[in-house]
């Protein structure tokens, strides 16, 4: 299993939800955060507000979800957000307690 | 590549991020948590505080520039010399791939690539 984390504009949330949900992660979590890029250096640099999705998908499921992400939220420009690919161990879907890619949503 | 995430107090945590910037990290993504440490929260008087309210960062960098993100983070998130319980946990974890949406690309200095 992989968790992707995706830091994305907050104007692209809506879209990236719809073009995941069509390619079969209809599963996954989102939050507001604040960040700033590799090229904002300098004093006082700005932090910009962004959308942090976390979806945890099945190893060979991965790729797919990564370009979709990628697909909606690539306007060419720095600051167009970065996806970050992070092992996990176990999952556990509390209600049946099935474990492993037992737990995640079937896509 | 490794994701370093660093817990570290509210009021602390600006410094962090300047202390980072003069060391040449400026990329990192903060949000606000909630949790408590082995200290289970706090008592002040007769009120207990079950969760104290901290600042995540999260900083993706190599598996060598990690010990001079850590440093850095101890440093500035320390309080006085001593430091003092609450100030915060480091974990890093591992990052596997990493891209750049804005020109799609995965980047090449993530691990197995």
């Amino acid at each position: 299993m992989k968790q992707i984390v995706a830091l994305i504009r907050q104007q692209r949330f809506n879209r990236t939800r719809t073009a995941l949900a069509d390619a079969g992660f209809s599963s996954f979590t989102a939050r507001k955060v604040v960040g700033r890029g590799q090229n904002d250096r300098g004093e006082g640099s700005m932090l910009l507000p962004r959308r942090m999705l976390t979806i945890v998908v099945k190893d060979n499921d991965a790729d797919a979800a990564i370009r979709t992400i990628i697909g909606v939220n690539k306007t060419g420009v720095a600051g167009d957000g970065r996806i970050f690919v992070l092992p996990v161990h176990d999952a556990s879907r509390i209600r049946t307690r099935e474990r492993g890619t037992e737990a995640l949503t079937e896509r | 590549m490794v994701m370093v995430q660093a817990i570290v107090r509210p009021e602390k945590v600006y410094a962090v991020m300047n202390a980072l910037l003069d060391a040449g990290f400026p990329a990192l993504t903060k949000f606000e948590v909630a949790g408590r440490g082995k200290q289970r929260g706090i008592r002040i008087g007769e009120v207990t505080y079950d969760e104290l309210p901290k600042e995540m960062l999260m900083i993706v960098v190599t598996e060598e520039e990690a010990p001079l993100v850590i440093d850095t983070i101890e440093r500035a998130a320390r309080t006085n010399v001593h430091g003092a319980f609450g100030d915060g946990k480091i974990f890093v974890l591992p990052v596997e791939a990493s891209y750049t949406i804005s020109t799609g690309a995965r980047d090449a200095q993530a691990v197995g690539v």
